[in-house]
């Protein structure tokens, strides 16, 4: 599965479904995206057996509405900076939704208390996550050192 | 090192091990700054095609 969005890696994604882009429904009311939008979104990924959904902007409801559906895989935030991560993160844990997406860095952290910071939200939480971290190292030497880290806390 | 990503993204996707950290690859100070392409462009109709000709384009970087 390619995300693309600025996210070149492919990540192996077994039954992932098909990706779909839920921009527009951030501008829509919770009860609209019930009666307009929700059948449709479940029409057009159960063929694939699920889905994978991505989104920029912020609503609260449509990502609740998300992870409580059993034919949403995973989600990828556009807009990471407005949601508090603990409540991402505790919403997709508790819906074994994976959330595949940026956690944004505080001002002035490092790429090592960055990764420690959310590696153990991760865990304390419970939730499954592929992150892409928004600070890292230069090196790859440090890199390792991160993904090791990562592994560590969240494993 | 493929099969072994693919292994360990294959135990992610079960609810086994660690979560999964994917570190943007190319040059890193240039990727921050955005100054620096996030896609090749090369061959890419065909690439769109061929999976496997995606997939070597992205592959990436490995310590």
């Amino acid at each position: 599965m390619i995300h693309g969005h600025a996210t070149p890696q492919g990540l192996f994604f077994p039954h992932a479904g098909v990706r779909i882009s839920e921009d527009s429904a951030t501008l829509i009311s919770p009860e609209m995206i019930d009666r307009v939008l929700w059948p449709y979104i479940e029409r057009s990924v159960e063929p694939f057996g699920g889905g994978f959904v991505h989104y920029c902007g912020k609503h609260d409801y449509l990502f609740q509405k998300l992870c409580s559906s059993r034919l949403v895989k995973a989600i990828d935030l556009g807009n990471p900076e407005k949601y508090d991560a603990r409540w991402v993160l505790e919403r997709c844990a508790e819906s074994s939704t994976v959330l595949y997406s940026r956690i944004p860095a505080i001002d002035g952290e490092g790429w090592f208390e960055y990764t420690e910071r959310v590696g153990f939200l991760v865990k304390e939480t419970g939730a499954r996550c592929v992150l892409r971290p928004t600070v890292y190292p230069e090196t790859m030497k440090e890199c390792q050192v991160i993904l090791d880290l990562w592994h560590d806390i969240t494993g | 090192m493929t099969s072994h990503r693919v292994e360990q993204h294959r135990r992610f996707w079960q609810g086994v091990g660690a979560s999964l950290l994917f570190i943007p690859r190319g040059d890193r100070k240039l990727f921050s700054t955005g100054e620096a392409a996030l896609y090749g462009l090369d061959n890419y109709s065909e690439r769109f095609e061929d999976p496997e000709l995606m997939w070597e384009g992205m592959k990436i970087e490995q310590p």
